[in-house]
């Protein structure tokens, strides 16, 4: 949430509209560049978003009772969380699966919460959310100039349990045809991915997401990275979570879970979110790999 | 009283999870229905946005703000991510049915201070202005589309909404600087 205004540096009228456009969800992309000056010299503010939460819980007055399914579902991600958070792989600030720019908490300090939760809030604007302008400018997709996986390939190839996967349609794939590989060294946790025919992703927009699937089936799907297709003006990569680069047609893209996997049993590419997601609905399906037992 | 729970999830207490799910997801489900279309794409948000609570309680500060008022906040940012995201893949001219209306009851306490507050606030602004605001934040609707289901000028929605939000904050602030606790 953000500081009020009688504790933050005047604001003329033309900013707080942006921040109201943005709270509302109705910031054109003209304005962002706008507001994004303006946060950048003075920190983000969600007074406005707070404003807004405010509203909507005063209009709707009293909470209903979800469906039971609600629960169940629910279940099902506070299991996978509290996994996530007794295997040490839950960082706070720095979701697994998300780009996300967001610092880890601050010591509190006295007299000054209120500031206190201005920057955290700031933090939560960019971890939670991919529309704020702010997480907007960082998400912008950057070249990266040095992203050779030649080690990276070099060690994987050369552990004894290497395993190569080809690519295979899924069923009812949103993108068919890509062809390539997946490598991947269970001892070593490593491994990395081969794309051939993968389209170019506008990654404002979606982003492609590996998923490994081992012997705990496929409710426990563990991200395997986020990654791009595509190239930047100086022919490197775009960067996505992972590192990535071109040789000749070949796109490479290093796989890197967050959290150890056990024996995969399959592998699956789909498409999300700017960002990733944390918990994929798998609905838009690109392409599987399954290795040999 | 003991700590919040969302301070309790962040620091991995046994049962905060799943007291949290008890206490909050009613909260989230009913903000979900009004954001979404239909039952199946409001289970599929709350989901992704308890998710997204729990990975964020640690950023919750009571001295700063109910659970509830967090809570809704960061559900309100995930809907409207959402929305954006879907209206990308599909048609949606179609107005989303509002599942119950506006329920214009005073908030419950459950639902925190900061409701109340913006309750009264609401009671500031010009029939205009408070149908525009429900339109956009309680249903969903674009400013466009609120144009179109009003007769309105764009331009007025867009001001009607923006000096009706600005003056919910300015009371949200006057009542903090008010030295006003927040009880979570």
């Amino acid at each position: 949430m953000s500081s009020p205004r009688h504790q933050t540096p005047p604001m003329d009228d033309k900013i707080l509209e942006l921040l109201a456009d943005r709270a509302l969800g109705e910031l054109s992309p003209d304005h962002q560049a706008d507001l994004d000056r303006w946060l950048n010299a003075s920190g983000d503010d969600d007074s406005m978003d707070l404003a807004a939460g405010a509203t909507m819980l005063a209009m709707l007055g009293k909470t209903e009772t979800p469906p039971a399914s609600v629960f169940t579902r629910a279940a099902q991600a506070a299991e996978q969380f509290q996994r996530e958070q007794a295997n040490g792989s839950y960082r706070p600030g720095t979701p697994a699966l998300r780009l996300t720019d967001a610092e880890p908490p601050q010591p509190k300090r006295v007299g000054t919460a209120w500031l206190g939760w201005l920057a955290a809030a700031a933090c939560l604007a960019f971890a939670a959310i991919g529309w704020l302008p702010a997480f907007r400018a960082r998400q912008t997709p950057q070249a990266v100039t040095s992203v050779s996986l030649a080690s990276l390939r070099a060690e994987v190839d050369s552990a004894n349990d290497a395993t190569r996967s080809p690519w295979a349609d899924w069923d009812q794939p949103e993108i068919a045809g890509v062809k390539g590989e997946i490598v991947w060294s269970q001892s070593k946790q490593k491994g990395y991915m081969v794309f051939r025919g993968l389209p170019k992703n506008d990654p404002t927009r979606e982003q492609y997401q590996l998923w490994i699937v081992d012997d705990r089936g496929i409710e426990h799907r563990v991200s395997g990275g986020i990654f791009n297709s595509g190239l930047a003006a100086d022919g490197s990569g775009w960067r996505g979570q992972v590192r990535c680069e071109f040789v000749g047609d070949d796109l490479y893209v290093e796989v890197e879970p967050r959290i150890n996997v056990r024996q995969p049993t399959l592998f699956a590419v789909t498409i999300e979110e700017p960002g990733g997601t944390w918990l994929s609905t798998m609905k838009r399906r690109v392409c599987v790999a399954q290795p040999k037992t | 009283m003991g700590p919040p729970v969302l301070q309790r999830v962040a620091a991995g207490e046994p049962g905060a999870v799943q007291e949290c799910i008890d206490r909050y997801a009613g909260l989230v489900w009913s903000l979900a229905r009004r954001m979404t279309t239909n039952n199946a794409e409001a289970e599929d948000a709350v989901q992704e946005i308890l998710v997204e609570i729990w990975r964020n309680a640690y950023r919750y500060d009571a001295n700063i703000a109910s659970e509830a008022a967090f809570i809704a906040m960061v559900t309100r940012r995930r809907l409207i991510d959402r929305r954006r995201r879907l209206d990308r893949q599909r048609d949606r001219s179609a107005l989303p049915e509002d599942p119950s209306g506006a329920t214009g009851v005073p908030p419950t306490a459950e639902l925190g201070e900061e409701a109340r507050i913006a309750a009264s606030a609401l009671e500031q602004l010009s029939p205009d202005q408070q149908r525009v605001l429900r339109l956009s934040i309680y249903q969903g609707l674009s400013h466009e589309k609120i144009a179109t289901a009003t007769g309105m000028p764009l331009g007025t929605v867009k001001t009607h909404a923006r000096r009706g939000l600005i003056k919910v904050r300015e009371l949200l602030g006057k009542w903090k600087s008010n030295g006003q606790e927040v009880n979570s």
